[in-house]
């Protein structure tokens, strides 16, 4: 469900009292070396995976991730707390993996991907076999583009708008650039379903 | 929403179950330490650039007054001050002379290498402070001088003055160029450190 301008002020201004690691995010305002290891502990994991969903590579994910970790540090005393410390340092890796990604391979245009192989072939989603390790795995072999705009929608939780924004892109692109990885994610879930099919719907 | 949607929603949690590769917490304290001592450096760095902004903007405050000055009195605009100036000496006014065009040439080479320096401007006002004190220090000792029938230790230390006052500027001068220079190394190494970085 869309949230309205004003639901969304409200929800800024809560999470601005509600960080739960507030006091940890004042010391290292102060650049106290303890405090700054202690956040690293409490957010090094999301930090890596959400990197890695979008560099596809583990070393470079934790170099994006550490490097985040400093700059997050170094740009801490003009963090305002419009957001809670979380989201803001998430933020801050997200735009560095695509940083590194762009670097490493430029994204493929959506025009240049054959379309009418991700549209012909609509995998049934029922029939698909998920779980966790299934679903991680498809993701990964997905390309750069569509894997990014699906983990940034359905795993990092930002809607439209705000993928356009981080992507650059418009709000169109990131709506049909999502659908079709969807669809090629389901795609290449039912691929690997065909094997085996005794275990289906299993639990992580 | 649809089943897939539904089940990552569900299972959000297990989705960042990935861990970095052993000893990542070790490697994370190295770069911890190498960016403190980094910003420990910077922040030295930065002090020791705003020291040297804040020493050339008094004098080169105090420098373009006494210039004015100097000038406003050869055009006759200031008859009080000029008729204070009329009583220095030939020699004292040959040395005034030559020592005011030698700083200007330098004043006007600081004032290219601080240019478009915005946090210059907050150093201002304690500069004019400075700088009437550096001007009647001046004033006194030139005074000194006609009224003690032009004593030669006076004299001396006049010029002397002048001589310390153009080694300072030599000094900025030199300091902000390897100011200059070490912030272009500096970059140099980044954008090198970069390109390692991304190969």
């Amino acid at each position: 469900m869309k949230r309205s301008f004003v639901q969304k002020k409200l929800s800024l201004k809560l999470n601005k009292t509600k960080d739960i690691h507030q006091h940890l995010v004042d010391r290292c305002k102060t650049g106290d070396h303890e405090a700054q290891l202690q956040i690293y502990n409490l957010y090094y994991k999301a930090m890596y995976n959400t990197s890695y969903r979008i560099v596809n590579d583990t070393a470079e994910a934790e170099d994006v991730m550490q490097n985040s970790f400093l700059e997050a540090f170094r740009k801490l005393p003009k963090f305002r707390g419009d957001s809670t410390f979380g989201a803001w340092l998430k933020r801050i890796v997200i735009n560095n993996s695509i940083d590194a990604a762009k670097k490493k391979k430029p994204y493929i245009s959506l025009e240049a991907q054959p379309v009418d192989v991700i549209d012909n072939q609509q995998a049934n989603e029922e029939d698909v076999e998920i779980n966790v390790q299934r679903i991680k795995q498809a993701i990964k072999s997905l390309p750069d583009d569509y894997r990014v705009v699906l983990t940034l929608n359905l795993l990092e939780g930002y809607d439209h708008e705000e993928i356009s924004q981080i992507l650059n892109i418009s709000n169109n692109s990131s709506r049909t650039r999502f659908h079709r990885a969807k669809k090629k994610l389901l795609q290449i879930l039912e691929e690997q379903t065909e094997p085996t099919v005794n275990s289906k719907n299993q639990r992580p | 929403m649809n089943k897939l949607e539904q089940y990552i929603k569900d299972n959000r949690q297990h989705f960042d179950a990935n861990e970095p590769a052993e000893g990542h917490e070790e490697r994370f304290r190295h770069k911890l330490e190498l960016f403190r001592n980094d910003e420990k450096k910077k922040s030295y760095s930065r002090f020791r650039f705003y020291w040297r902004v804040a020493a050339s903007i008094i004098l080169l405050i105090g420098f373009s007054i006494v210039m004015v000055r100097y000038l406003t009195i050869e055009n006759g605009q200031n008859l009080g001050q000029a008729s204070y100036e009329k009583q220095l000496p030939q020699e004292l006014k040959e040395v005034k002379g030559y020592y005011s065009s030698l700083a200007q040439e330098k004043l006007k080479r600081i004032e290219t290498l601080t240019a478009n320096d915005s946090e210059a401007n907050q150093v201002k006002a304690q500069a004019l402070q400075e700088v009437q004190n550096i001007e009647a220090s001046s004033e006194q000792l030139e005074r000194t001088y006609v009224k003690q029938n032009k004593d030669e230790r006076v004299y001396n230390a006049i010029v002397n003055n002048y001589r310390i006052i153009t080694g300072l500027l030599d000094r900025i001068i030199n300091e902000l160029n390897e100011e200059s220079i070490e912030k272009k190394q500096s970059m140099n190494t980044k954008n090198k450190k970069d390109e390692t970085y991304h190969v």
